[in-house]
């Protein structure tokens, strides 16, 4: 399993899976109490213009998040 | 002490008849809508992340009980990693509410379910509203909420459909909890062997309190101090809502939703743009042609009103000075300011349409990037967009920024954008110096000078206040929603009243300080105080090319930005017609100098409301004096220079 990868790297409509968090204390809070939880699925639905930010699919919700933001969430390639 | 208005009484023994209610929940789940229908305010209702920023308290009655609720702003979890977090932290913590009502939304419910079991950890008094039922229902999605109600042992009161909230059954429900009608609750979230041991060693070192059980302030305390035990508590919470949430609902949402076929286009990354500033055009559009008439009408029988009411002043011999003061003073600034009144409430109305239908958050997303070059946050467009209807509507909506910077740039930058009393001053003088490509050209640089202007105010914040929370972006991007007539025209009512109520005072006193100015000592205008305020700066105004009239004009600009074409036309004893005074002004003066007023009116000190607001909404003078000195300043050494470029160029 490649361990490196973090969402900005991700191509749109690519299941993945959530591996862990990087960041500031209170920006990881803020990600696991949205739900970012280790083994959690997610996907990019679409980047916007210029590709930033991204709108991102997890939890069977919507949600958008800048590039720097997805550097800190690190996923692998879900089975 | 009192830091929450809206009426929130604070008991120190906790009146008999008085529940306090907090109402809480992720943002955007329908909070402030489930307030309204069981309080009958009106609060704006939006599909807007973190709107609801303000405290609200209203009480009802309800079998010889008063029942407070209060609609708190959307939350995750408890903690303080947002701004709303700690409003949440620090209402729990002073008015120690008796009962918590936690409100889901059934189309989001994981998230939703996390904060309901991190309530029930902390609080025994809760209950459960669940929201958006009737969207469930459209996807085939069935919520079944006696199941949640007795896996959690809390009593859930489900959204009625398609009509309203019943009300009565809620406050029963509300009741019941805050006398402890209902069974005791035994359920409790079962965590990992390790965090289990830890509280149990942890018994007894802290209390239930009014604050929270003993059980979550361990676990806070456990979060707070260990990450990765951090990690497994909100994981733990997470599986069990999960859990719950598949065994609630009859099936989980998939294929593409209609929202998901809407947003290949309006979020595409080509044409998401273009359209989006057709659906912008197409709404000034709408507002300007649409209120013209009203505009008009409005200002007509207000003029014949006050000349009517200037004759009875008369009649019944009051001072010839006290008639001036009401007819040419107080009436005619309000009148002025009236006549925007209906193009206000337009615009509202289609801000609001275009708001709770979710294509705002939209539009955050597709402007982020531009906006972000520009040293600011993609939120700010909107205030932005409605600082073009009047600049104090954009600084009330950077409220919806959280962070700051964030906020300080918007608030600043709004002032900056051409509101409808400045584009008409401009359209005015454009058309009356320059022919039609060259009216244009004008126009166009002057908005591109505006916009650079705004760059540089946020590069100048960004000296005085570091851009931290930076990384606060992300937010939810909701399906999109219907939304009823009634919320529309409710919430488009209530914030035109709120505007209206907001700028009466400052445009009243504005109107009687310009009056005394320009009346006082009585004889020729060019004696009058203002008068000789523009003489004595005329030779400051000379390195820009204006003469003591135009400073006077500029003046009273200052008070409101409308005012600068009447006085202009007092000035220059211009008769009523507007062709008129657009002659004599061509006669006067020089099209470098007409461009080089339009520059400086278009980017100097902001009117005074604008600068009320400003103060009320940042409690900061220091931005107060940014924004009417700074921009006086600036639009001062900008007019130097193109008023002598101009000089050598032409």
């Amino acid at each position: 399993m490649s361990a490196d990868i973090t969402l900005d790297m991700a191509v749109a409509r690519q299941a993945l899976t959530i591996t862990g968090l990087t960041g500031s204390q209170s920006e990881k809070t803020r990600f696991l109490q949205m739900g970012f939880t280790p083994g959690t699925a997610v996907q990019i639905v679409r980047r916007a213009p210029m590709s930033d930010p991204v709108e991102i699919k997890v939890r069977g919700t919507h949600m958008m998040l800048r590039l720097v933001e997805c550097q800190n969430i690190k996923v692998a390639f879900a089975e | 002490m009192p830091k929450y208005q809206g009426g929130l009484r604070r008991v120190n023994e906790p009146e008999k008849n008085i529940i306090q209610v907090a109402i809480i929940g992720n943002p955007n789940v329908g909070k402030s809508a489930l307030f309204n229908s069981i309080t009958g305010a009106s609060q704006i209702i939006g599909n807007w992340c973190g709107k609801t920023t303000e405290i609200c308290t209203m009480a009802v009655h309800y079998k010889d009980r008063e029942v407070h609720f209060t609609d708190l702003p959307g939350i995750y979890g408890f903690g303080s990693h947002s701004s709303e977090e700690v409003l949440v932290n620090d209402f729990l913590r002073e008015a120690q509410p008796t009962v918590v009502v936690v409100v889901l939304d059934a189309m989001n419910l994981e998230r939703g379910l996390y904060l309901l079991l991190e309530t029930l950890e902390r609080y025994t008094q809760v209950m459960v509203v669940l929201n958006k039922r009737d969207l469930a229902q459209e996807q085939d999605i069935v919520i079944f909420h006696d199941r949640l109600e007795a896996e959690l042992q809390v009593p859930v009161a489900p959204e009625g459909l398609k009509g309203r909230f019943n009300p009565v059954e809620l406050f029963d429900t509300v009741i019941g909890v805050a006398d402890q009608l209902a069974p005791v609750r035994t359920y409790t979230l079962r965590y990992g062997e390790k965090i289990e041991r830890l509280l149990t060693a942890g018994k007894g070192l802290l209390q239930d309190s009014p604050l929270g059980s003993a059980r979550w302030q361990l676990l806070k305390q456990m979060e707070s101090e260990d990450d990765s035990l951090q990690t497994e508590i909100i994981s733990s919470r997470y599986n069990v809502a999960e859990d719950i949430a598949t065994r609630i609902t009859s099936r989980r949402l998939t294929g593409v939703t209609f929202s998901d076929r809407l947003d290949r286009w309006v979020l595409h990354p080509l044409l998401g743009g273009p359209l989006m500033l057709m659906v912008f055009a197409v709404m000034f559009f709408l507002t300007f042609s649409v209120s013209r008439p009203a505009s008009e009408w409005l200002a007509e029988s207000f003029d014949s009103l006050s000349a009517a009411l200037g004759v009875f002043l008369t009649d019944i011999r009051l001072p010839v000075l006290f008639v001036n003061l009401i007819v040419d003073g107080i009436m005619k600034g309000v009148g002025a300011a009236l006549g925007f009144l209906p193009q206000m409430t337009l615009f509202f109305l289609f801000y609001t349409l275009l708001q709770d239908s979710g294509y705002m958050v939209r539009v955050v997303f597709l402007a982020d990037r531009i906006m972000s070059a520009m040293g600011m946050n993609g939120k700010t467009f909107l205030p932005l967009v409605l600082g073009c209807s009047c600049n104090v509507n954009g600084i009330l909506a950077s409220r919806i920024l959280t962070s700051r910077y964030d906020r300080t740039v918007a608030i600043l930058v709004s002032s900056y954008a051409p509101c409808p009393a400045r584009l008409g001053v401009m359209v005015f003088l454009v058309s009356a110096f320059f022919l039609s490509t060259t009216a244009t050209l004008v126009m166009l640089s002057m908005l591109g000078i505006s916009l650079a202007l705004m760059i540089i105010v946020a590069y100048v914040v960004s000296l005085f206040i570091p851009r931290t929370g930076e990384s606060s972006f992300m937010m939810e991007l909701p399906p999109y929603q219907k939304t009823t007539l009634r919320n529309l025209f409710l919430a488009t009512g209530r914030m035109t009243l709120n505007f209206v109520l907001r700028i009466r005072n400052v445009i009243i006193a504005a109107s009687i300080v310009m009056w005394c100015l320009s009346a006082f000592p009585v004889g020729p205008f060019e004696q009058t105080y203002i008068a000789r305020i523009g003489r004595f700066l005329e030779p400051v105004g000379s390195l820009m090319g204006l003469n003591w009239q135009l400073i006077v004009a500029l003046l009273f600009g200052i008070a409101a930005k409308e005012s600068v074409l009447s006085s202009l036309g007092i000035i220059y004893h211009a008769s009523q017609d507007s062709g008129n005074l657009a002659e004599i002004l061509i006669h006067n003066i020089s099209p470098l100098t007409a461009f080089t007023f339009l520059l400086i009116y278009m980017i100097y000190t902001p009117c005074v409301t604008t600068l009320v607001t400003m103060y009320q909404e940042t409690k900061d003078w220091r931005i107060v004096f940014y924004g009417a000195v700074g921009s006086f300043l600036s639009a001062a050494v900008l007019g130097v220079i193109t008023y002598h470029l101009g000089l050598i160029l032409f």
